[in-house]
């Protein structure tokens, strides 16, 4: 299976490998949690998590071909 | 005539009544583009050294910027500055709204407010036409009695600026508020405008302003807000606003909570923007020209008495929340609209009273010192010492002079959980274990603020514990962030919706017709950040290192739980990173800009001061 990996805000920056989407494939399902730590980032760095546009947690189980956003912690507020 | 810009400096004398209007100096554009360069540059030549910050002879400024209102999202800011009563240094702050464009369009690039009223007024100005009214009658009023008067005498259309009780008790962490809720919050440029008597300013602006090329900014705008609203981090973000971040603040242990005495709050999903979203906020609202309002108006409960408000911020959440010990969206957004009545800043305000609670929990401090019992999570008496702060009443007077005075006067160690730098009170992320969160403190040129430089997520992606790096991304960071309060607008879309910074240089050359490359801009933005450390070098006797310094429980006392529980850095490894980030700045080893590093900035005029004292 696939998943599409993308990041945004400061995390870009901070992982220059993936300031492009990145596609990364398993041979079983994988929680978000463990793809996060797949492209090497610790789970628990992005704020949010959205598959396929809706928010979701870090024990949800994408399917193949859903895309991942990683978003950053907001800076300030 | 550079276009872009409104065209003049408005001097305003309190004392004397009388205004002036003369051209912004084309050079100051070009080396200082506006906002927040505009008020550092006229405040070395205004405000002498020592000047008594609530004195006549200090001034209170305040500059839009060339993007300001211009076709691009979340261009709605305004700066403001003067000599801070609450630290005797530089100090700034700005807020949203609309009053930035509204000035703009007065034919104003910067506003300077000099003298003392003998009587309260409001300032009135229609397009650089300078009027007072009386404000004697409602001079205690509470903002946004204040603004809903003001509103209602000279038309809706009016845009104004107001201080509350706070200002006009002398509490030296007093805002400007606009726009029922937007604040210029930090280092007390709300209690500078009482002392010149002023109790509001209220503008109207018709003019036009002109642009190089009104074609390209609004092709380059429309580009923009496309991009912003389709961004993954938009529609994410954008429903819940800054309390977005709660979570994700408490689970890395930065959350402050109980003055600080760790970063990590049981019952933080009661603080997070979905609850917010479902227990407070009634309706968005946004500055101008912004694609994604992140302002979210609402109620506030406390013991069944309603308060409308706008936010809480997440600031406002981590400091009247967390750090009281209080886990209530509903009381937190309540307190939340008190201080803003008041006109006191929150986060100030929620370290000064945390402190009190602190203070009252290890028994320095009784009851009936404090007025009554003041326990962490009592919202009924952080509420009530709001009040007292306000207006001048009992231990509320020495709370409103500040976290460091306070603590100065009470004495007994209590110095040790005063959390300020140089004076200010810290913001809301906890950083005894996040080296660039620390020193981003540090060397906030205001003090102890978060906005110049955010580096706590920094921290966690490359480790907390190892230095390297930390000093560049700090510095990196205090010219990126400081820059779009030199361009008039809000990084939000940058940070929080994902743009590219670079994508703002697009824009300078269609408004104003300069050219700037993206390293140009940052260039600029470090001539402004040497600039305001060599004017509270100016101003403060001693000014130095030493005043680089975290508050004692940082570098001394770890936190009882969570992820980074018994974790702190020691006063040799504080150096260490000081020690960096002035070889880097290009600074003394006391942390002062060398003749040299002035020069090559352009700030010649700056450098005998740096080598008389």
């Amino acid at each position: 299976m696939q998943v599409t990996v993308r990041l945004e805000g400061h995390l870009r920056e901070f992982f220059p490998k993936l300031h492009e989407p990145q596609t990364v494939a398993f041979t079983e399902p994988r929680t978000v949690a463990e793809i996060i730590e797949a492209v090497g980032m610790a789970a628990s760095l992005p704020s949010s998590v959205l598959c396929n546009k809706q928010r979701v947690e870090r024990d949800h189980m994408p399917a193949d071909g859903d895309e991942l956003v990683l978003l950053s912690p907001l800076a300030g507020g | 005539m550079i276009p872009g810009y409104g065209g003049n400096i408005l001097r305003i004398d309190l004392t004397s009544k009388k205004a002036s209007a003369s051209p912004v100096p084309e050079q100051w554009k070009r080396e200082y583009l506006g906002g927040r360069g505009f008020i550092a540059r006229a405040f070395w030549d205004e405000i002498q050294p020592g000047t008594d910050p609530l004195g006549p002879e200090n001034k209170l400024l305040m500059a839009p910027g060339p993007y300001t209102g211009q076709f691009l999202s979340s261009s709605g800011k305004l700066h403001m500055g003067a000599l801070s009563p609450a630290t005797g240094g530089y100090g700034d702050s700005n807020m949203g709204g609309h009053m930035s464009l509204e000035l703009k369009q007065a034919g104003i690039d910067l506003l300077i407010l000099e003298g003392a009223s003998e009587t309260p007024v409001t300032v009135v100005i229609e397009n650089g036409k300078v009027t007072y009214r009386d404000a004697s009658s409602y001079w205690n009023d509470s903002t946004f009695d204040t603004e809903s008067r003001l509103k209602q005498e000279l038309g809706e259309e009016w845009q104004i600026m107001v201080i509350g009780p706070a200002a006009v008790n002398g509490v030296v962490f007093a805002c400007i508020q606009h726009d029922f809720g937007r604040q210029a919050g930090r280092t007390g440029v709300g209690t500078v405008m009482a002392s010149k008597k002023v109790k509001a300013v209220a503008v109207k602006g018709t003019h036009d302003v002109k642009l190089h090329d009104v074609r390209r900014t609004l092709a380059e705008g429309e580009k923009m807000m496309d991009k912003v609203m389709k961004q993954p981090g938009f529609t994410a973000w954008q429903p819940y606003g800054t309390p977005e971040v709660v979570p994700w603040a408490s689970s890395q242990g930065v959350m402050p909570t109980r003055n600080f005495q760790t970063g990590v709050i049981e019952g933080f999903q009661n603080l997070d923007g979905p609850t917010m979203k479902a227990k407070v906020t009634e309706i968005d609202k946004g500055c101008t020209s912004c694609a994604i309002p992140c302002g979210k108006w609402g109620k506030g409960v406390l013991n069944g008495r309603e308060k409308p408000q706008e936010g809480p911020e997440y600031e406002s959440i981590a400091l009247l929340g967390s750090n009281l010990g209080i886990t209530d969206i509903q009381q937190v957004a309540y307190l939340n609209g008190v201080c803003d009545e008041l006109g006191l800043d929150s986060i100030s305000a929620g370290n000064v009273v945390a402190w009190s609670m602190e203070c009252y929990e290890k028994g320095f401090l009784s009851a009936e010192d404090l007025g009554r019992p003041m326990e962490f999570g009592n919202a009924e008496a952080a509420s009530a010492m709001f009040h007292d702060i306000a207006y001048g009443r009992g231990f509320g007077k020495i709370l409103g002079q500040g976290v460091r005075s306070a603590a100065t006067q009470v004495g007994l160690g209590t110095e040790r959980f005063a959390m300020h730098v140089k004076g200010l009170e810290i913001s809301g992320y906890e950083a005894r274990y996040a080296p660039a969160m620390m020193l981003s403190y540090l060397t906030c040129d205001i003090g102890g603020n978060h906005s110049r430089s955010w580096a706590v997520t920094f921290d966690v992606a490359t480790g907390r514990e190892n230095f390297d790096g930390k000093a560049e991304r700090v510095i990196w960071l205090q010219h990126v962030r400081p820059l779009f309060d030199a361009l008039g607008c809000c990084r939000f879309p940058w940070v929080e919706a994902g743009l590219d910074p670079e994508s703002y240089v697009g824009f300078i050359e269609p408004i104003t017709g300069m050219s700037f490359t993206w390293d140009e801009l940052l260039q600029v933005s470090e001539r402004i950040w040497n600039l305001t450390r060599m004017i509270s070098y100016r101003h403060i006797p001693g000014f130095g290192r030493a005043f680089d310094n975290p508050p004692p429980r940082w570098i001394e006392e770890g936190h009882e739980t969570g992820p980074t529980a018994g974790k702190h850095f020691t006063r040799e490894q504080v150096d260490d990173l000081l020690n960096r980030y002035y070889k880097l700045r290009g600074w003394t080893e006391d942390g002062i800009p060398t003749t040299e590093k002035l020069e090559e900035l352009g700030l010649g005029f700056c450098a005998p001061a740096a080598s008389c004292k």
